[in-house]
């Protein structure tokens, strides 16, 4: 079966994603076959037709801008419209730190005048909530992923722990509030703020078919998480063959 | 302050409550910061006007490269209070530069909590023989280089990202041109080279050798390479991405322009759309007078071959 990742490339490290969904395709030698391009217009939207897209980190507010400019004033539709339709029919999507933040129902700590979202993943994030730079970092984290093919024998576990992943957090946001109760929590740090206090922070969620990460897995070499995002990718195509 | 990683490369070492800063960290800002365009701005005003444009960064500065062309005089590092009210008016990035060498300046800014610090040849050098120990510092610094063995030796240094030296100031994008091909031009003979050749090549572009080899197996640079020096218009923007770069500094070209919110604008167009001759094309269009500009071989000083190492 052939699976389409569509990476949004107007600003940030899409080029990362790309590189860990490449490196993917190369380990998948059976059945399946990963093909991954790069979206920068409704009209790279519209040709691939992506099975699952990646929303990468960068900057939300820059990207938000460049989804709208080129469409004034022409019947050009917004790319922001197009991810909007995406996830509402329920379509695979994971967003990474900036990416987390566009799929976000609301966003504290926006740009004066705010900034336009796609929205659809029922949590609220706070955008540079660690700090600046100097509060960026990096450590490794626990992620409990619950397993998507459900196999009926009791006896397998539900979910998948790796206890061994190098979360890197750039500038990261905070997810501050759970919005609706699909939300499941993929994992949890204890963080030491900038004023010195502990908090403990949710660094994954995953509502159906949608993923968010605050850190970022494709500043690293594991492509394990990656891997977990084109399963979700695969069932949901394969739901439709049923 | 005392938890500075030179390496860690060792995932899974770490204990779960240790948060490390690191390399990794400084480089990773960098490649959040691709396929975007940083803008020179001297007022809290001119930043929002930036953010609002889709800058993925600002350069917080006193004086823009033209003027301080125009006006002579030592240029130093801002003012530090003036950054600061620039860093509180914006959401994203804010960096900020540092006279080559001086690294108290650098001090101060890494204590007022820049997120980038450009040690830049556009001001006057304070060092003539060394650069800053970058790698001392947690805040990551971006570097200016002509040549793939001045790239390296900044790197070597700490810095986390590089761009092309330009000629600031002038509106003219030919030293920039220059700059990023001889770098491509370089990275491609070594990476045709045999091992063995290495040896040499490192001493002839004077850069340490293990940075040669690395550069030879990614057959790119290690950390993001950005344009600089002489951007005025999309075109000029989408050329440098053409050549390769990773995204775009334009300091006068917005500023000294006549309409600088619709340029600012359109540069950052054609930054995520440079392959794109259709939206080139449009965004072109209508954008008032661009920088008048400055011819680099009439110019009193090339800033970009003022260092020496």
């Amino acid at each position: 079966m052939e699976v389409k990742i569509g990476i949004l490339a107007l600003q940030g490290g899409f080029r990362e994603h790309k590189e860990i969904i490449e490196l993917l395709a190369k380990q998948e030698n059976h059945f399946n076959k990963y093909t991954c391009k790069e979206i920068k217009t409704d009209r790279d939207l519209v040709e691939f037709k992506p099975d699952g897209i990646i929303l990468p980190g960068g900057e939300s507010t820059a990207m938000s801008i460049i989804s709208s400019a080129h469409t004034q004033g022409t019947d050009i539709k917004n790319i922001f419209d197009h991810l909007k339709e995406f996830v509402s029919n329920g379509k695979p999507i994971y967003g990474t730190c900036a990416g987390a933040i566009m799929l976000s129902d609301q966003v504290e700590n926006q740009k004066d005048g705010g900034q336009s979202l796609i929205g659809g993943l029922h949590i609220q994030t706070s955008r540079n909530y660690f700090g600046r730079q100097i509060n960026s970092f990096q450590s490794r984290i626990r992620l409990d992923l619950p397993v998507i093919e459900k196999s009926p024998d009791e006896s397998q576990p539900s979910v998948t722990i790796l206890d061994d992943i190098d979360g890197v957090f750039i500038r990261a946001p905070g997810i501050t509030k759970i919005l609706d109760k699909s939300v499941e929590i993929l994992g949890r740090y204890q963080v030491t703020l900038k004023d010195s206090t502990k908090e403990t922070i949710i660094t994954a969620v995953k509502q159906n078919n949608i993923l968010a990460t605050v850190f970022h897995p494709e500043l690293t070499v594991d492509t394990r998480f990656h891997k977990y995002f084109i399963d979700i990718v695969i069932a949901h195509k394969l739901s439709f063959l049923k | 302050m005392d938890k500075i990683e030179t390496t860690n490369k060792t995932n899974g070492t770490k204990s779960s409550d240790d948060q490390i800063q690191s390399f990794k960290i400084k480089s990773s800002l960098a490649q959040m910061l691709k396929g975007g365009v940083i803008m020179d701005v001297v007022t809290p005003e001119q930043a929002k006007i930036a953010e609002e444009a889709g800058a993925c960064a600002v350069m917080a500065l006193e004086k823009i490269p033209a003027d301080i062309r125009h006006f002579g005089g030592v240029a130093r590092m801002s003012d530090p209070k003036m950054i600061k009210e620039i860093m509180a008016a914006v959401t994203i990035p804010v960096m900020a530069k540092v006279r080559i060498g001086h690294f108290v300046e650098a001090q101060i800014l890494q204590n007022i909590g820049i997120d980038y610090i450009d040690e830049s040849e556009v001001l006057t050098i304070a060092d003539d023989e060394n650069h800053i120990n970058k790698s001392k510092f947690q805040v990551p610094f971006v570097c200016g280089c002509r040549n793939l063995g001045e790239a390296l030796r900044r790197i070597a240094e700490g810095a986390a990202m590089i761009r092309t030296k330009g000629e600031a100031g002038t509106g003219n994008v030919v030293e920039a041109v220059r700059h990023a091909r001889s770098v491509n031009k370089e990275i491609k003979k070594l990476v045709s080279m045999d091992d063995d050749e290495l040896y040499t090549y490192a001493k002839e572009i004077q850069a340490p050798l293990e940075l040669v080899k690395e550069v030879k197996r990614l057959g790119k640079l290690p950390v993001v390479n950005f344009a600089a020096g002489g951007v005025a218009t999309p075109a000029d923007a989408a050329l440098m991405m053409q050549l390769g770069m990773d995204g775009v500094f334009v300091g006068s070209g917005i500023f000294k322009s006549g309409d600088p919110k619709k340029r600012a604008s359109a540069i950052v167009q054609a930054v995520t759309h440079y392959n794109n001759p259709d939206i080139l094309s449009k965004i072109s269009e209508d954008l008032g007078e661009a920088m008048v500009g400055i011819n680099s071989d009439k110019i009193v000083e090339q800033w970009s071959v003022k260092e020496k190492h």
